[in-house]
């Protein structure tokens, strides 16, 4: 019996793939890419999966798992529109039924999210099931719902983030009223039970100037992980777009401040893959950029998202989706849904087409291009140099 | 027991991927450095772990004949 559970606790952390396979290790948490002979080499030996001619792996690394989409904060750029009239929640029935799905593809993590994940009073039996699976979860929060109680349960997650764009008061001007409040004392809860959290920050326009106001902030909590995300016209957010959005001006500053603050901080700083033009802009090493994983568009592929109603998508800002979860193995492979993110850079235009880096930054975020130019496999509208690439061929 | 691994590492991605909206990325191994090295000690570490392991595991099964 021992033996049967050791093999089990051993398959849930190395996966084959086509390429040879993937190794996750949870501390320090990293996912490592290796060949076949790798493979060989520490003790896993042929796969059927090793003859397929696949160029997308055998199932997502992460799932977000949006668990309600209910919300006390209302947030004003909320990209799912939550409110706290939301009623229709996902079973918990059918919650476990997915994430059994999500173990049997041996899937690594998922990150629960929402809405607001802990108006849900089952989110711990949810997160322990999950543990159970050998799925690590994951969890965003707004901090809301955080108790003394209930944040030494939190122990269970893998990683917390709670939201946060800006350090102070008037971060409730940006999203609603009570929201820092919630997000500081969910911090001072969490630390107190040396639950290692993170910060999850939205860049706006409203936020570019104060980021490293919010590192000190960050690391006044101990808090060494920020991970920054770009604004998207998704949910509410869609009306405010324009205003929100950061200017090219910005963009092209983004990732020499994020170098800084790395330097300056010692922080860890992660971009989401939208970020990815951005970083792009100014010529980091190629071959540093593909094997550290600093890529583009990976819906469809490395994540998906599962919504509020069990439905499937390729990343949680796209408004094509459809089958359920639980179809998951069979449509994995040929789905529209996966497909035409996947397959996104096959039609890629100018200036992608010549781009170098256009096979790592995948043309940017097409959620943005399709909003901004009603064509999803348009390059990326905001990248620095497709900005520059259009304003040449106007003049 | 620990043998010199072959094969390639083809890509190291790390830290989690804690948010339920977006698939996020490492910045600070773009800047080169002692903090590359370190992390690749650290995971080559933990990779002996896991073969260690796997030996380990491989040997019980031969002795009792299970799965």
């Amino acid at each position: 019996m021992k033996n049967i559970s050791q093999k089990v606790k051993l398959m849930k952390r190395v996966r084959y793939e086509p390429f040879g396979g993937l190794i996750r290790i949870e501390n320090p948490p990293v996912t490592i890419y290796v060949d076949k002979e790798y493979m060989r080499n520490i003790g896993y030996q042929e796969s059927e999966l090793w003859d397929k001619e696949s160029k997308h792996l055998s199932a997502p690394i992460d799932v977000h798992f949006a668990l309600t989409n209910r919300c006390p904060l209302e947030c004003k750029h909320c990209y799912k529109s939550s409110s706290v009239e939301f009623n229709e929640d996902i079973s918990l029935d059918q919650i476990k039924d997915i994430i059994d799905v999500l173990a049997d593809k041996q899937v690594f993590s998922v990150a629960f999210g929402g809405g607001e994940p802990f108006t849900r009073k089952d989110i711990f039996e949810i997160a322990e099931y999950t543990r159970n699976k050998g799925i690590v979860p994951n969890v965003t929060t707004n901090g809301y719902y955080i108790t003394k109680s209930s944040a030494v349960k939190c122990k269970v997650f893998g990683h917390m983030h709670i939201s946060l764009d800006l350090p102070s008061e008037d971060f409730d001007k940006i999203k609603n009223v009570g929201a820092f409040k919630a997000a500081e004392r969910a911090i001072e809860l969490l630390n107190q039970q040396n639950i290692h959290i993170g910060i999850n920050c939205v860049i706006s326009r409203k936020n570019f100037d104060y980021l490293e106001d919010l590192v000190k902030f960050c690391l006044s909590k101990n808090i060494r992980d920020i991970l920054f995300l770009r604004f998207k016209p998704m949910g509410r957010a869609d009306k405010q777009y324009h205003e929100m959005k950061l200017t090219n001006e910005q963009n092209t500053r983004l990732f020499p401040l994020l170098k800084k603050l790395i330097k300056k901080y010692r922080v860890m700083i992660q971009v989401d893959c939208s970020l990815t033009p951005m970083i792009c802009f100014h010529k980091p090493k190629l071959k540093l950029m593909d094997f550290f994983g600093v890529q583009g568009c990976e819906g469809g592929n490395s994540f998906i998202e599962i919504k509020e109603d069990g439905s499937i998508r390729s990343c949680s800002f796209s408004n094509f989706y459809g089958d359920n979860a639980l179809n998951l193995e069979e449509i994995w492979d040929t789905s529209e849904y996966f497909l035409k993110y996947r397959n996104v850079t096959q039609s890629i235009k100018e200036p992608c087409f010549l781009c170098k880096y256009s096979e790592i930054c995948r043309g940017g975020c097409h959620v943005v291009s399709e909003f901004l130019t009603a064509d999803f496999t348009n390059p990326d509208p905001e990248c620095p140099i497709v900005v520059a690439y259009n304003k040449e061929n106007k003049n | 027991m620990i043998m010199k691994n072959k094969g390639r590492i083809l890509r190291i991605k790390p830290g989690y991927n804690p948010n339920c909206s977006s698939y996020g990325a490492a910045l600070v191994l773009l800047f080169g450095g002692p903090i590359i090295l370190l992390v690749l000690t650290t995971i080559s570490g933990r990779i002996a772990k896991i073969m260690y392991e796997k030996h380990i595991s491989k040997s019980e099964t031969y002795e009792t004949g299970s799965i």
